[in-house]
């Protein structure tokens, strides 16, 4: 049973994040992003996403201050001038609208790319790449593991360096000159390549005395691929031609220069952003039915 | 019922002169427990390769080594992954996947079983070792001792028929360490498989073993049934025989070869029915009032959120003295050495070192070495030529003063670890598990070096090696839940413990009078 969005097969999972993070980098209309900014909001709402406000302080304050900044700066086309600084550096609305529209677009990638690392953890990823390329999944798992290792050997390598031989008078607390430094974070690195290249002749044995190199490899995994994961698969392919189409018709193909043209409004336009608003919406509709239907077991019981 | 059958085994590396191994025969029924024992570079890490001729060393191969009626060379790869499994030293670097069940079922996903099997064995396995609750946990947030027990898991999931050993224990605390051979015990008594286990420590590992390989410089020094093997050491007054628990030399030599004791429980009953004499040795050192360290009130954490590692801290250690430090895993011991070093500091208290230089030999030897030879290493900790060529002398560093420290067993390593301490010539030493990968011979000539070295220096120890702890403590202090409890008098210290004391003193506990070292102990009439 799968009462939340993550739970679901992997591949599903992904499939449905690939689509939402490529159709919202590639539109340039302002109606896709709102949508998909509130359909990531919602799903971080029902998530319960932990520390939601400093990660919005951290990461996506900084990034929309800087877009805006860098583009207002050096972007002074358009036409319809809202103020003039000085003499040619004018800030129109074509401007303002693209920058807004890029603010969108940021938010909501960002916010999408914090849903996709908080489900789709090491473990899954591994297992997307072990079922292509195994040996690619392997490097994948090892590298994971060497990065952290690296780092905390290192330091324990700095402070054995020093607790070697601490000096405690007075007058030789004296700082160290830059070469010193330099001396000793080269003599650093020198160990920890040394200690990485030794370390990986012991992986290496452990890999091979338990069969890595043996042809036909089985992945033990317990992912499922339900009628769920199938509905889903389905709904995401007809979903991304119904995308194609309007992609290819120009549906959101808004112009900013020099002046603000939307394309017109039909019917191929429509089912497109409908189908976008369904394509955002489905793993917040698939947890908050989720939650409903085990408050209704909860309360029965 | 499957045999192991070795004969005239020689080995020589490409780039070595000397055979590694020479001429080295012997058998082994299936389901026998055969302990590898040697001084540091025997050759015991090769010829247990050997036996696994997938991770085989480059070289020369002499001789033959059968595994039943099949030659081990001719073995198809897929035959030697799930029927020889291999276990190194190091817990860390053998891991190669994220999570506990993943890396239970890495050998299986190799030999292509099916889902269901797979789950199927990997709780067999988990339940029989006892390490269902780490299951879904993460690799790298295990202990080492605990990774140990996963890697063993990993292998014994292939159910293997032969289970070779490299120094399993040798980086792990005692705790850890007893976990872990009872593990094996049980896998060798209650599944049948044959175990080979390299080790040059051999407390606590007689008892589990049926037969003993003794190896010097590549040659086969003795083989056969632990007591018979035990005993000639004895006998032949061989250097290998300070390899051996003080309470097994004790017994061996009370009884003048009579009594071999396995275990603690068979050297007390020995020793309670006959009369001990103790020697009585003035070791108390002459009151010395100057202090070299003393902390009051220390706190130190790592993190702000994370709790107090060391909590309202307050000593005094003379100067001149050795001072233990013990205290179970995770007590704080490395963080109290390092706090004193000057490497951490503490958030609250005082710490007053009156002395003028300090070093510290880290757990982790290989954080000290960056050079390109063990020569360089000593070197650049050294003050000059001569003294550099006397502690290689003393640390018998000489054959390998060419060679890259990364390239030599873990013993020597240590050595030279010790040896870059010991060229510093600080005021005070501080030594966190200096006896870790060392030899018996070689701890005997450490306790010796630091007490010759001792006059006017601090040597603070934190170790659970209580033999070597017992040899060298003039204070001991206990630290728990942060506090540091003492000091103590080491014969009261060591008098007074159940587990934080030597095998000796425990096998002694119901005779007339209580040994702690090999030293306490007057051997009537002995000519050794």
């Amino acid at each position: 049973m799968k009462l939340r969005f993550k739970e679901y097969h992997p591949l599903c999972e992904a499939f449905f994040y690939i689509l939402c993070i490529v159709f919202t980098a590639i539109s340039r209309h302002p109606l896709t992003m709102l949508i998909s900014l509130c359909a990531s909001i919602l799903f971080h709402i029902i998530n319960r996403t932990e520390k939601m406000f400093s990660f919005f302080l951290k990461v996506i304050l900084p990034i929309i201050l800087i877009t805006t900044f860098i583009n207002l700066l050096f972007n002074h086309y358009g036409v319809t001038v809202l103020f003039s600084l000085r003499p040619g550096f004018n800030v129109t609305l074509e401007v303002v609208m693209q920058d807004i529209l890029l603010c969108l677009c940021f938010a909501s990638i960002t916010l999408w790319f914090k849903a996709f690392s908080d489900s789709m953890g090491f473990r899954k990823l591994s297992f997307l790449f072990s079922g292509w390329l195994s040996s690619i999944g392997m490097i994948l798992v090892l590298a994971m593991r060497f990065i952290p290792a690296y780092i905390s050997h290192a330091l324990l390598i700095g402070s054995s360096v020093r607790g070697e031989y601490m000096v405690y008078r007075a007058g030789d607390k004296s700082k160290r000159s830059l070469k010193e430094r330099f001396h000793e974070g080269s003599s650093i690195l020198a160990s920890l390549f040394d200690w990485s290249l030794e370390s990986s002749i012991e992986t290496a044995d452990s890999l091979n005395s338990r069969g890595f190199s043996l042809k036909g490899r089985t992945i033990y995994h317990d992912y499922s691929w339900t009628f769920r994961e199938t509905i889903c698969s389905i709904s995401f392919t007809l979903i991304l031609v119904l995308q194609i189409i309007s992609l290819i018709h120009g549906s959101f193909d808004v112009r900013y220069n020099p002046v603000i043209i939307f394309p017109v409004t039909d019917v191929v336009s429509v089912s497109g952003f409908i189908s976008f608003g369904v394509l955002v919406l489905i793993p917040s509709l698939i947890d908050a039915a989720g939650a409903i239907k085990w408050k209704r077991l909860m309360s029965r019981l | 019922m499957e045999k192991i059958n070795v004969s005239s085994l020689s080995f020589t590396y490409p780039s070595g002169s000397v055979p590694a191994l020479k001429d080295i025969s012997f058998s082994l029924e299936s389901g026998d427990f055969l302990l590898v024992t040697g001084p540091n570079g025997s050759g015991k890490s090769t010829l247990l390769r050997m036996l696994k001729p997938q991770i085989s060393p480059a070289g020369e191969l002499k001789g033959s080594i059968t595994f039943g009626e099949t030659d081990i060379r001719s073995m198809s790869m897929e035959e030697q992954v799930s029927r020889i499994g291999f276990i190194s030293q190091d817990p860390i670097n053998q891991i190669v996947t994220d999570t506990v069940e993943e890396e239970m079922a890495f050998g299986l996903e190799s030999l292509r079983m099916s889902h269901d099997s797979i789950s199927v064995r990997i709780a067999e396995t988990s339940a029989f070792l006892g390490i269902e609750e780490l299951l879904h946990k993460r690799c790298l947030e295990l202990s080492g001792g605990e990774l140990q027990l996963v890697n063993l898991a990993s292998v014994m999931v292939m159910r293997p028929e032969l289970l070779i050993l490299d120094e399993p224990v040798t980086q792990l605390d005692p705790l850890s360490s007893e976990r872990f051979m009872a593990a094996l015990e049980r896998i060798n008594r209650e599944l049948g498989t044959t175990v080979i286990m390299a080790e040059h420590n051999l407390s606590g590992l007689l008892r589990a073993a049926d037969r003993l390989l003794v190896l010097e410089d590549g040659s086969l020094k003795g083989y056969g049934e632990v007591r018979e093997v035990v005993t000639s050491l004895y006998r032949d007054d061989a250097s290998l025989f300070a390899a051996l628990p003080a309470y097994v030399r004790c017994c061996l030599r009370l009884s003048k070869g009579g009594i071999c004791p396995k275990d603690v429980r068979e050297a007390a009953r020995y020793l309670s029915g006959i009369e001990l004499r103790t020697a009585v040795v003035d070791n108390k050192p002459v009151a010395d009032t100057h202090v070299s360290v003393r902390g009051s009130h220390l706190y130190m954490r790592y993190t702000r959120d994370s709790k107090d590692i060391l909590k309202d801290l307050s000593f005094e250690f003379p100067a001149g003295r050795t001072i233990a430090v013990f205290g179970i895993n995770g007590s704080g011991k490395s963080t109290l050495l390092r706090t004193i070093s000057g490497l951490l500091k503490p958030y609250y208290g005082r710490l007053d070192v009156r002395v003028d230089t300090s070093s510290l030999l880290p757990q982790d030897n290989s954080t000290l070495f960056s050079k390109e030879t063990v020569r360089d290493e000593l070197n650049a900790s050294g003050s000059s030529d001569r003294t550099v060529t006397d502690a290689a002398e003393l640390f018998d560093l000489n054959d390998v003063l060419s060679r890259h420290p990364f390239d030599i067993s873990s013993g020597e390593r240590q050595r030279v670890a010790l040896a870059k301490i010991w060229l510093r010539n600080s005021d005070m030493i501080l030594m966190d598990e200096p006896t870790r990968s060392l030899d018996n011979t070689f701890r005997k000539k450490l306790t010796g070096l630091i007490r010759e070295r001792k006059t006017g220096k601090t040597v603070i120890i934190a170790s659970h090696d209580m033999e070597f702890m017992a040899d060298n403590a003039d204070i001991c202090y206990f630290l728990h839940d942060g506090k540091l409890i003492g000091p103590y008098d080491p014969d009261a210290f060591f008098g007074e413990n159940r587990y934080f004391t030597t095998g000796l003193s425990i096998a002694s506990s119901r005779a007339g009078c209580r040994l702690i070292r090999e030293d306490d102990l007057v051997i009537p009439d002995e000519t050794l």
